[in-house]
């Protein structure tokens, strides 16, 4: 998948927020979107297309807090979205529900994206335990409106997710809480752009949370150094947004995300396969999707989404757990007791036998261009014979 | 007659500081007066990297140009490149106000929404250029105020890059006590200076391929549809042979010079003689071999615009083509291989509506510069005629 077929669309204030720590992380690659009621917090985003909707109903400013207003704003401009949809062949929905924007859109921007056939993947924010029952009853009330009309969802409660980043200030959490929510995201959009080794496809991404399998729920850990497959498999496995491992058990489908540099080893994904496939249970699908980027060298990025049976607790009714009819077994890609690992000289398209010389650019930052060094002479990276 | 004040431009380029004096005359042509030129230090690849050095060489080319314009300088327009300026669309929608016609408030508030952009913390816009309007998903329109419709966008083009080594150069002119008036990026001012209503009507692609960093921009449909850089030039092509034959830097430079060419023909033999220097014993290289390496560099060059232009959604055809600036336009075949490359017409172009000294106003090398004052000359006169701000940027370049 093309990077410009994936739509990351932000809705109302904290989707926009989301989508801006985003876009901070990887400036001009991503095609982004924020649609708000309020011009102000739009003025500031810098995101790629900007919407606003509802304009005259709330003169510019936000709903605060009245769903009724959201929704009829979204109504009102439904063609406006249409618009911003159109030619994404994916589109990943970043939301906070629990306000008047996020919660009553949000299922506005998804039936759109449906309507075009567009797939879906949807990241929602839950309201913390401590903030007012309405906005946990607009959230509860959404939940099961989005879950119909989007083929994933990632249901991130905001208790869970601050647990997941320290005892920091507020005015530090938020941030921090945003940007470890984004680069989970983006490591997403890594898998389906960048796809290593191993692919895991928009299709696997829809199975494991897929709205039948039940709530899905996203962990991530990042490890350095030459242990860092161990590392980081423990820190996941140890993640407050899956309870420390404790859900994998009862998970029907768990895909893992894998975004490292060209140094990954077959003992680096062994290190993190193993333990995980031992806190899952015995009938849970694992699917595997690598996604290989120069400029994660000495380090990895794992990302987890696991989908549970059953539904978000206090949420309306769970809707009754589909059997899964598709024997998914061969999903999984053998691993560790393959005895003839992939080949991984295919992709070197020349042996570098004399050292790449720098000549006059010896002493400057290297000009690097999708992981080359535009500094070394062509001919030589090219493997031209002179 | 003068129409506009004396505008002094400046250059800092990673072969060449140079610097021009010029002014707009009433029939709206560029007359340059004076130039001063003088040899880079400092700078590598576009960048500032040491900023006495660079001082020193802009010190020594505004005192030349002073002397041959007969001026005194104190201000100057400079143009600021490097690798790491790229451009982006921004598009802003809102309902329009009234749901029927569309008025001035409509075109504002569209305007400020697409134009509020948040870069990173290490970026910093240098230019927005509004790009078109759209009515109801309409495309192209160009002046909405009247039109019926019930949604208004505004694509806007955002052009950004690195703080600091834009504020390098800055910092190395204004040590020498001389202010900066104004900072454009040198890409936009190549074009501006080349080409022609017509050529941005049909759509058209300008690169200005320099000693450090090769400029893009292009034009589809009258206005710009996207620009950018590349770390990469022509001191990358020296670089490349003198590594690949194993001999010095001043030499590679002047067997480029001499010898070079950018496409390999097929009758291609015998053999270079490179004259020997200081710790070198002259060496002779087949021709062939310093061909190819040429080749592959400009090639894989040119190619990388192209690719920019993919991921930015450029139309690969353009009507009025290719034009070549910069230093790396004198090398022979270089439109040939462009050409080929990118299908369509490729010309070397020069400096348009320019008088005066004769080598400023007909090399390519001296395009930014000259697109330099008739950027500054055309704001001033827009500024004096009409205080609207809006939409200044896009009236200058869209002439």
């Amino acid at each position: 998948m093309n990077s410009n077929d994936i739509l990351i669309v932000g809705v109302g204030g904290a989707g926009g927020r989301l989508v801006e720590g985003l876009s901070g992380l990887v400036p001009g690659a991503l095609r982004t979107a924020v649609i708000d009621t309020d011009t102000e917090a739009l003025a500031s985003s810098g995101a790629v297309s900007k919407l606003q909707i509802g304009s005259h109903l709330t003169h510019g400013k936000g709903t605060g807090g009245d769903a009724g207003l959201g929704r009829r704003a979204a109504t009102e401009d439904a063609e406006m979205i249409r618009g911003l949809l159109t030619d994404a062949a994916m589109v990943l929905v970043l939301t906070g529900l629990g306000g008047g924007t996020g919660s009553a859109i949000t299922v506005d921007v998804l039936k759109a994206a449906g309507l075009a056939g567009i797939p879906t993947l949807c990241f929602a924010t839950l309201p913390f335990g401590f903030e007012s029952k309405g906005r946990a009853v607009l959230a509860r009330r959404a939940v099961p409106e989005i879950r119909e009309a989007t083929d994933g969802l990632i249901l991130v409660p905001n208790d869970k997710l601050f647990k997941s980043t320290g005892k920091d200030a507020v005015s530090e959490a938020f941030p921090k809480a945003e940007a470890a929510l984004g680069t989970c995201v983006l490591a997403i959009w890594q898998l389906l752009t960048k796809p290593g080794y191993l692919n895991a496809s928009a299709s696997d991404l829809a199975q494991v949370a897929k709205p039948e399998r039940g709530i899905a729920s996203l962990a991530w850990a990042e490890g350095r150094g030459r242990c860092r497959g161990q590392s980081a498999a423990k820190q996941l496995l140890a993640h407050p947004m899956i309870d420390g491992g404790a859900i994998l058990a009862d998970c029907k489908s768990v895909l893992v995300s894998i975004v490292a540099g060209d140094d990954l080893t077959l003992k680096d994904l062994g290190d993190i396969m193993v333990p995980i496939k031992a806190a899952c249970g015995e009938e849970t699908d694992v699917t595997i999707g690598t996604s290989i980027d120069p400029e994660w060298k000495g380090r990895l990025l794992l990302t987890l989404i696991a989908a549970r049976p059953g539904g978000w607790s206090g949420a309306a009714p769970a809707r009754t757990v589909a059997a899964p009819t598709e024997t998914t077994t061969d999903e999984f890609p053998p691993l560790v007791e393959n005895p003839n690992p992939p080949s991984r000289t295919g992709v070197q398209t020349t042996l570098q036998l004399e050292p790449a010389g720098r000549g006059q650019f010896e002493d400057t930052d290297p000009t690097l261009q999708d992981g080359e060094d535009l500094d070394i002479p062509t001919y030589q990276r090219r493997g031209i014979k002179l | 007659m003068p129409a506009s004040p004396v505008i002094v431009a400046l250059e800092l380029g990673t072969a060449k500081v140079i610097a021009l004096v010029g002014e707009m005359r009433e029939d709206g042509h560029i007359m340059i007066t004076g130039m001063g030129e003088q040899p880079s230090r400092g700078i590598s690849k576009g960048l500032v990297v040491d900023i006495e050095a660079a001082a020193d060489a802009t010190k020594a080319a505004l005192a030349a140009a002073e002397e041959s314009g007969e001026v005194t300088i104190r201000q100057v327009v400079l143009a600021v490149s490097g690798g790491h300026v790229r451009s982006d669309v921004h598009r802003g929608v809102v309902p329009v106000r009234d749901r029927s016609e569309i008025t001035r408030h409509d075109m504002q508030s569209v305007m400020n929404i697409a134009k509020a952009v948040n870069m990173p913390t290490d970026r910093e816009v240098l230019h927005t250029i509004c790009q078109h309007y759209c009515i109801d998903g309409q495309q192209r329109v160009v002046t909405p105020e009247g039109m019926e419709g019930a949604r208004l966008e505004l694509d806007m083009l955002v052009v950004h890059g690195l703080r600091s080594p834009m504020r390098n150069a800055i910092k190395a002119v204004e040590d020498l006590m001389i202010d900066v008036k104004d900072v454009i990026y040198a890409g936009l001012a190549s074009g501006l200076s080349v080409l022609s209503v017509e050529q941005k009507k049909g759509g058209v692609l300008v690169i200005d391929m320099g000693a450090g960093t090769t400029e893009y921009v292009a034009y589809a449909g009258n206005v710009i549809a996207a620009t950018g850089a590349l770390g990469v030039g022509g001191d990358h092509v020296t670089n490349d042979i003198a590594l690949a034959f194993g001999i010095p830097e001043r030499q590679a430079e002047r067997c480029k010079i001499e010898h070079g060419g950018a496409v390999i023909p097929a009758d291609v033999e015998g053999k270079v003689a490179v004259a020997p220097g200081v710790g070198f014993g002259g060496r002779t290289i087949s021709r062939q071999s310093l061909l190819t390496v040429i080749n592959a560099r400009v090639d894989e060059t040119l190619r990388m615009v192209q690719h920019r232009l993919e991921e930015d959604k450029v139309p690969p055809h353009l009507a009025a083509g290719v034009v070549l600036v910069g230093g790396c336009a004198h090398m022979p075949g270089v439109t040939d291989l462009a050409a080929e490359i990118f299908k369509m017409p490729c010309t070397v172009g020069r400096p348009r509506e320019v008088s005066g000294l004769a080598t400023a106003t007909e090399g390519p090398e001296y395009a930014t510069c000259t697109g330099l004052i008739q950027y500054a000359c055309r704001k001033w006169q827009s500024r004096r005629r009409a205080p609207a701000l809006t939409g200044l940027i896009k009236n200058i370049l869209k002439r």
